[in-house]
This record gives structure tokens, C-alpha cells and sequence, in this order.
């Protein structure tokens, strides 16, 4: 039996430390340990792995550019994409390694013995694609701010401006001048909506791969669960991409005017 | 049907029993620290992994640049350095030109007045021989006329038996020189 929410191991100062938690810390070590490696070692003629890096920068940002339309935009987005990207791809594949999931201490509970595993994807605790997903949405808003000004910004979801403009030229036009107000607090609402659409996709993915994973390991251990694990590799990378990509597009629409709105809803309708 | 309701049934009995949202596992201070975890991760992405790393493709965009540009000046200087090596060639072979073409007219002006020069002192020795040989004759002549004159009177005396006086013989040496002259 797989618990939707990550098992808590044990307290810290009232802070439980969860087995999600713990996969997320060694993703931060892991992560920081590859930027001082990184960091210490960047020259202009790089070898192996930083050679390897350099490469996957430059392609992605080659891709992100693809998606923004321009070089400018894409640099000043790669930060946040590139290491959501990396983050949850990281975290997702961890979930696959042996022994995440399987090793853990068995308590009683209720009579009964029960698997708490040391280790779970982080990805598949709510509380990690919230926060990220959250983060995101937060962050397309400040960027938005930054570009378009906070008036231009805030108008695109509170349009009394409309109304006042429409009193001027007639009743038809303050109709739909009214009617556009309540689309901009449907886009309020549009906001949330985004922020639980890309917590809960990420992790309805991971959650469904894993039980599905260990559902398969219950019933053959051998062979048989390769190809799903095959499987789940497919999906921590398409989801990864999936989180990427749509954050990007909400940061590239919330940093344009009005005409680049209607392009994030096709994509994240595209993405379920 | 009716399994379908019972597991609706539990499900949400078991939702209210531990409090909605927690049974999903949302806890305030659990996405706390999973996002600072993020924000870890992303600091460290964009300050030591990002940075870097972008910032070492725009030296090496700038180094790649920086020699094209070069190359292509390189290139240029090369081009003109070429059309000047071709503009001096071609004004030298035309001075080269210039000297032989300058060369072979005062050769030919030289040769001409040489050979002027040569028919003058040509002519000039004909025309001293011609006068020295035209001296010579008439040198000859007085002096075979002299000489014939001689032979005259002595043959005249020999034959007249030298009766005849001076003033006599030679009236008719000079006799005998007029119609030696008239041949």
C-alpha cells in the first residue's frame, strides 16, 4: 500500500522529515556539488563533462529561444526553466533508483506490518510540485510586473479601465467592456487553477509510475517490470519537459501585451 | 453501482478523518522547506552552474567573433597588399618597358649616326686618297715629262752629233713634250 502523502521517518524540532524530503535534500547536495565542480572548473576550452554541460546549455536554450522568440527573453528565463527542468527530472529518475521505495523500516500499525520506505521521489510529494508550481506562477507574475509595468500588468486581470474607456462611446461597448471584467477575474481564478494544474500533473505522474512500478514488482520481480521502468524513465523526462515548457510559456505570455495571452491556455490544455 | 458509491463512501470518510488536505500530504511547513530546497537549487543552478557556463559561451561567441573579424581583416590587408604587389608589378614592367622601348630607339639613333659617322670618314678618306692619288699623278707626270725631256735632248744630241746649242735643244724637249701631251 502506497500513502498519496510522503511518510514522515521521524521529527526534527517538530519538523517532520519526510522520505520526499530527504530525496530532495540529496538532490540539493547533488545539485551543489555539481555547481562548485562546475563553477571551479569552467574554462574556455572545456573537456568531458563540462564539455557535455556547455552542449546541453546551449541546446536548451536553443529550444527555450524557439518557445520565447528571441535570444534576450530566453537567457532571462533559463535560470528558472533550465533548473525546474533539471530539478524535477533529477528528482523523478531518483524515484526509479533500486532501493527508493523498497528499503525502509516496517513498523506496526494496527497490527499489521507496514512498509515505510527511507526514500520517495520528491516529485511525488504534493508539498514539492505545489511549492515549485507555486514558485513558478509567482515568479511569471513578477516578471510580468517587470516588463509591462504594474498598472499594464494588473489592468490585464482588473479591467475597470475598459469601463471607463466604454462609457465614452455607448451601451453595447460598456456591455462588453463589463463582460471583459469578469473574463480578467475568471483569469484570477485562471491563475490558481494553473498553479494546481501543474502541482497536480507532475504529481499525478510520478505517484501513478510509482505505484504502477511497484504494483508490477509485487506481481513478477524480473524482466517483466523492465519495460515499465523503461516506462517511467519516458515519463520523469516528459514530465520534466512538460513543467519546463509550460512555465516558460506562462512567463513568456505574463511579459507580453494582451495579443500573447491565448497562447498559454492551448499549451497547458495540450500538456494534460 | 454500489461498489462504486461504498468506495466514493470511504474515500471521503477518509478525507474528513484526516482533515481534507492532509490527506494529501499538504503540510505548511513541509512545502516550506520544499521550496527553499527549490530555491537552494536554483541559486545554486543560476549562480554556479548557469552563469558560468554562459558566461564562458559568450567569451568563447566573442573569441569566435573576435577572429572572423580578424580573419576577415586579415583577409582584406591580404587583398590589398595583393592589388598593390599587382599595381607595382604593373608599373614596373611598364617602366621596364618604357627603358627597353627607350633602349632600342637610342641604339637604333646611335647605330644610325654611327654609320653616318663611318660613310662620312668613308667618304672623307676616298676623297683624301682620290687627292693624294691625284697629286701622285701629277707628280709622276712632271716627272716623267721631266725625264722625257731629258731622253729628248740627249737623243737629239746623240743623233745631232751635239752641234746643236743649249737654247736650241731645249725648244725641241719642249716641242717633243707638247705632242707627248697632245697623245
Amino acid at each position: 500500500m502506497i500513502s498519496v502523502a510522503a511518510e514522515p521517518l521521524f521529527s526534527l524540532g517538530g519538523f517532520p522529515v519526510t522520505n520526499a524530503i530527504v530525496n530532495a535534500w540529496i538532490v540539493v547536495l547533488l545539485f551543489t556539488f555539481l555547481g562548485f565542480v562546475i563553477r571551479s572548473r569552467a574554462s574556455l576550452v572545456p573537456k568531458g563533462f563540462l564539455n557535455f554541460m556547455d552542449w546541453a546549455v546551449e541546446f536548451l536554450l536553443q529550444e527555450m529561444e524557439k518557445v520565447t522568440g528571441d535570444r534576450a527573453r530566453a537567457r532571462r528565463f533559463a535560470p528558472i526553466c533550465l533548473s525546474l527542468f533539471l530539478l524535477v527530472l533529477v528528482s523523478n529518475w531518483m524515484g526509479l533508483l533500486p532501493g527508493v521505495g523498497s528499503i525502509g523500516v516496517h513498523p506496526t500499525h494496527g497490527g499489521e506490518d507496514v512498509l515505510i520506505p527511507l526514500f520517495r521521489a520528491a516529485t511525488s510529494d504534493l508539498n514539492f510540485t505545489l511549492a515549485i508550481a507555486a514558485f513558478s506562477i509567482v515568479a511569471t507574475h513578477v516578471f510580468g510586473i517587470l516588463a509591462l509595468g504594474p498598472v499594464a500588468h494588473v489592468s490585464k486581470f482588473v479591467k475597470i479601465r475598459g469601463i471607463v474607456q466604454a462609457l465614452k462611446h455607448g451601451p453595447m461597448d460598456v456591455m462588453v467592456a463589463v463582460v471583459e471584467f469578469f473574463v480578467g477575474l475568471l483569469e484570477i481564478i485562471s491563475e490558481f487553477a494553473k498553479t494546481l494544474s501543474l502541482a497536480l500533473r507532475l504529481f499525478g505522474n510520478v505517484f501513478a509510475g510509482e505505484v504502477l512500478l511497484t504494483v508490477i514488482y509485487s506481481l513478477v520481480s524480473l524482466v517483466v517490470p523492465l519495460p515499465f521502468l523503461f516506462l517511467e524513465l519516458l515519463v520523469g523526462i516528459i514530465q520534466a519537459t512538460v513543467f519546463a515548457m509550460l512555465v516558460l510559456v506562462f512567463l513568456k505570455s505574463m511579459t507580453e501585451g494582451h495579443a500573447g495571452e491565448d497562447h498559454a491556455p492551448a499549451v497547458g490544455a495540450a500538456a494534460h | 453501482m454500489s461498489t462504486e458509491a461504498s468506495v466514493i463512501q470511504e474515500a471521503t470518510t477518509a478525507v474528513e478523518q484526516t482533515g481534507g488536505i492532509a490527506a494529501l500530504g499538504i503540510n505548511g511547513k513541509l512545502f516550506l522547506a520544499q521550496l527553499i530546497n527549490f530555491l537552494v537549487v536554483l541559486l545554486v543552478f543560476w549562480k554556479w552552474i548557469y552563469g558560468p557556463i554562459v558566461k564562458m559561451l559568450d567569451r568563447r561567441t566573442e573569441t569566435i567573433e573576435r577572429g572572423l573579424a580578424h580573419t576577415a581583416e586579415l583577409e582584406e590587408r591580404l587583398k590589398k597588399v595583393e592589388m598593390e604587389r599587382a599595381g607595382i608589378v604593373a608599373q614596373a614592367q611598364a617602366a621596364a618597358s618604357n627603358l627597353l622601348e627607350e633602349a632600342r630607339t637610342e641604339r637604333a639613333a646611335r647605330h644610325q649616326s654611327a654609320a653616318e659617322e663611318t660613310k662620312r670618314a668613308v667618304a672623307s678618306i676616298v676623297q683624301e686618297g682620290k687627292h693624294r692619288l691625284g697629286q701622285e699623278k701629277e707628280r709622276m707626270i712632271e716627272e716623267v715629262r721631266a725625264e722625257l725631256a731629258d731622253i729628248v735632248v740627249e737623243a737629239t744630241r746623240k743623233v745631232l752629233g751635239e752641234s746643236m746649242d743649249e737654247q736650241r735643244s731645249s725648244a725641241l724637249a719642249e716641242e717633243a713634250l707638247r705632242t707627248v701631251k697632245g697623245v
